[in-house]
């Protein structure tokens, strides 16, 4: 009986020490960020090591933060475009999303450092408060999503699985929530619904990554092209290269509401190509919004937008209000006025539309 | 209906006793619908074997991941979130008895998963202080059981589980505990885009839109739950193929609700059974925040079916009901927009039959219904349809019979409201019986008689 006790601890133990296949992660990311080698602080920078730094002209708002983007694809190969909404990294690619913001005062400054002049620049640390780095990580099984803490002094990140709730203190001494998001966090908005679980990056879009004009190496699409990271025959209708309501839209929201997203069940679908106005939330009624409805009939009122409950549920930090749901706690003033401005200009009325 | 009366202590006796022979039968004989009953046994047992291992190694490594070490293990918050992210498919997550207080959102993501608490009395997360998410607990896996927990106060919707394969919540509580208000969230129990469902012994209390949601899903058990002080007590919305028994509704706006919307990527609501619940007392206003579909029902509403097809409502015990004990509506009565093909507005073959009516339609919440009475200078009877009607529809709206009164008005509201009039002659018509999604005995005769 002993024996066969200690067989089954022996077992058990064996099942600790190994890794279920393809369960939680076939090779565990490195418990701190510098064992994963593609980020290195350098000084007063920030660099990737085999790899490229890359910037959004259309970006998804994390409370002011200012984010450094960085792809580093295994030696040789390079990205596809297929006509797909999202880049196709191959397997071995690792993204990294470095969140920061300038020190200002006794916190942060809630507006957005300059973006990259390039693909070679660092991430320059001088009066920066290093806060995150986000990972995508493709294996032979699949994206894997997690977030690296940085320490108080953005000397060393650390893994984290469980995310965090950090008190941050704006310059002007507001105090605000922000979220490094758990594990599953990343997957709300990199997974999509039940027919697609499967995470998946979603800003290197050709159309956003084309936006971007550089003064000194020009289209950072064409860029990408001309040093083989991506593949792509075709041209690429970019975006505007001003902010676009359509684009802010599709970046910070159609990653959840599309048909296939995990917001699926709403039925809005918020993507830049997107054509029912229906879908769009034109004279579309509030379905399981709770208080994010705010008193309001329909997701956007065309020339109304004081009457949308799009600019409602952007306006407010609420979690039970708010859009999107996860990753604010502040609003963003700008792109409230981009939206209202578009609204603004829609053509429509709700009143009577469709009614019998 | 006399009788009725008299036999109506006797039955709830009767009832009681029912409902609880039929709450501990059904915990063994439970099955998801067709497509968990279809899962051949030996999957079945897999699961379980993997369920064994995985709560081994639980046992054996703490959080199931030997590496993971940020934990403290003086906070069980913390622990808990890391839990339900180590855990392996088939693992069981134990959520500690007492009260747990979450400052953002909890979620799973893997699926087989089942997480267990002591009971939803014992254990409770608590998110009076929540900071972050939007749901207190979201669930995007397969074959997940919920069971023996309670979700308290969250600022949106308390267990949401957003497109899946097979949910059972079982022994489950959402509640705000600070009694009906606009402010608290709009889902308890949220179960949306999943096929299989079953929500048993669950408890829903004061949620601002539906304590218990079920909404685009397939193959729905909603069985001897509780669900008191909501907006709308059950709510089965854009969903086909759901049996609703069981149940004890009470003091919320409305009872239980079998609706269709516009505007969502399922359409085509049907064949849902409501059966053998009792509906009583559902006369809570309405504190729905403004500009939400269910801030339309009127308070004192037992069942309200909109825009549905094949809806059979029997053997139920529904009183005290200050509008109607059942009301049959389509969507055009809200006035409210809609701009979608694929959508049926009109309610169709309703089947009322072999319920018990109790009092209502004495202090109807609607204007036209008030003043309808008014004229009347009567109670209004306990079946209302608004009367709006496809044009050249064959199949028959409402067949009504053998219910213990048999009254009931059509409202002309497509007129105005100016040709009200009784209506037992339309209604005197048959349906099929609906096949059903629970083994659960369908026999009017265990009915209120």
């Amino acid at each position: 009986m002993r024996c066969v006790f200690g067989l089954l601890v022996a077992a058990m133990l064996a099942a600790c020490s190994e890794t279920p296949a393809s369960w939680p992660l076939q090779a565990p990311l490195p418990e701190r960020l510098k064992d994963l080698g593609v980020l290195e602080r350098d000084g007063d920078t920030l660099r990737p090591r085999a790899g490229f730094a890359y910037d959004l002209a259309h970006a998804l708002f994390s409370d002011y933060s200012s984010k450094y983007r960085t792809v580093h694809l295994p030696e040789g190969q390079a990205a596809s475009a297929n006509g797909a909404a999202v880049l196709q990294f191959p397997v071995g690619t690792i993204i990294t999303k470095t969140f920061y913001y300038p020190v200002a005062g006794n916190g942060v400054a809630l507006h957005l450092a300059p973006g990259i002049a390039g693909p070679d620049e660092p991430l320059a640390l001088a009066g920066m408060r290093l806060v995150e780095t986000r990972i995508l990580r493709h294996q032979a099984e699949g994206w894997e999503a997690v977030a690296y803490l940085w320490d108080a002094d953005g000397r060393e990140a650390r893994r984290t699985n469980v995310g965090a709730l950090l008190d941050m203190t704006a310059e002007d001494g507001q105090t605000f929530d922000y979220l490094v998001p758990d594990r599953n966090q990343c997957a709300a908005c990199h997974g999509g619904g039940r027919e697609q679980r499967a995470l998946a990056p979603i800003g290197p879009k050709p159309e956003n990554l084309a936006a971007l004009v550089w003064a000194e190496h020009g289209n950072q699409y064409a860029v990408w092209r001309q040093r083989s990271w991506v593949q792509e025959d075709t041209e690429v209708a970019a975006w505007p290269r001003e902010p676009d309501a359509r684009a802010y839209l599709d970046v910070n929201c159609a990653h959840c509401h599309r048909g296939s997203g995990t917001a699926a069940s709403a039925g809005l679908d918020l993507r830049y190509d997107a054509q029912r106005a229906f879908e769009l939330g034109v004279c579309k009624p509030p379905v399981a919004a709770g208080r994010g409805a705010g008193g309001l009939a329909v997701g956007i009122w065309p020339g109304r937008p004081e009457a949308s409950i799009m600019m409602h549920r952007m306006a407010h930090t609420d979690p039970a209000v708010m859009m999107p749901e996860l990753g604010r706690s502040l609003v963003h003033h700008e792109a409230l006025a981009l939206v209202e401005a578009w609204i603004t200009e829609l053509e429509g009325d709700c009143t009577h539309a469709g009614l019998l | 209906m006399w009788r009725n009366t008299i036999l109506g202590g006797a039955w709830l006796l009767w009832a009681w006793r029912r409902v609880h022979a039929l709450a501990y039968r059904g915990l063994e004989r439970f099955s998801v619908g067709p497509s968990a009953r279809a899962r051949p046994g030996a999957s079945g047992r897999r699961v379980h074997a993997l369920a064994y291992m995985a709560l081994l190694m639980l046992v054996a490594c703490g959080n199931g991941v030997e590496e993971e070490v940020a934990v403290a293990p003086e906070d069980p918050v913390a622990a808990l979130r890391q839990a339900l992210m180590d855990v392996a498919p088939g693992g069981v997550v134990t959520i500690p008895e007492g009260r747990l207080d979450v400052d953002r959102g909890l979620s799973l993501s893997v699926s087989g998963v089942t997480v267990r608490g002591a009971g939803s009395d014992r254990s409770v997360l608590s998110f009076a202080g929540q900071r972050a998410g939007a749901e207190g607990l979201l669930v995007t896996a397969d074959d997940v059981t919920l069971e023996g927990f309670a979700v308290e106060d969250t600022r949106g919707d308390a267990i949401k589980v957003s497109g899946c394969r097979n949910i059972v919540m079982r022994d489950v509580r959402a509640e705000w505990t600070g009694g009906p208000s606009s402010d608290n969230g709009a889902y308890g129990l949220y179960p949306v885009q999943c096929d299989g469902v079953l929500i048993e012994h669950a408890v829903a209390i004061g949620a601002s839109d539906a304590g218990i949601y079920v909404g685009q899903s397939r193959d729905i058990i909603v069985r001897h739950s509780r669900a008191e002080y909501n907006v709308a007590g059950i709510e089965i919305e854009n969903s086909i193929g759901a049996d609703v028994y069981g149940n004890e509704v009470r003091h919320n706006t409305g009872g239980i609700l079998v609706f269709d919307l516009p505007g969502l990527p399922m359409q085509g609501g049907r064949e849902t059974r409501v059966f053998r619940n009792l509906v009583i007392d559902n006369n809570t206003p309405n504190f729905a925040p403004e500009g939400n579909i269910v801030g339309t029902v009127p308070a004192g509403t037992g069942i309200l079916v909109s825009a549905n097809r094949d809806v059979q409502i029997f053997a139920n015990r529904i009183q005290e009901h200050g509008s109607a004990s059942i009301m049959v509506l389509s969507y055009l009565i809200t006035e409210r927009p809609f701009d979608d093909p694929d959508y049926d507005p009109y309610p169709q073959r309703v089947h009322v039959h072999d319920n018990y009516f109790g009092r209502s339609g004495y202090a109807p919440d609607s204007e036209p219904l008030a003043m309808l009475a008014q004229a009347l200078e009567r109670d209004l009877p306990p079946l209302l349809w608004d009367g709006f009607i496809r044009e050249g529809a064959s199949d028959p709206v409402i067949c009504a019979h053998d219910n213990s009164e048999a009254d009931a008005m059509i409202l002309d509201a497509p007129g105005g409201f100016a040709d009200a009039r009784f209506a037992v002659d339309t209604f005197d018509c048959q349906l099929q019986p609906l096949a059903g999604i629970s083994d659960a005995d369908a026999d009017v005769a265990v009915g209120w008689e």
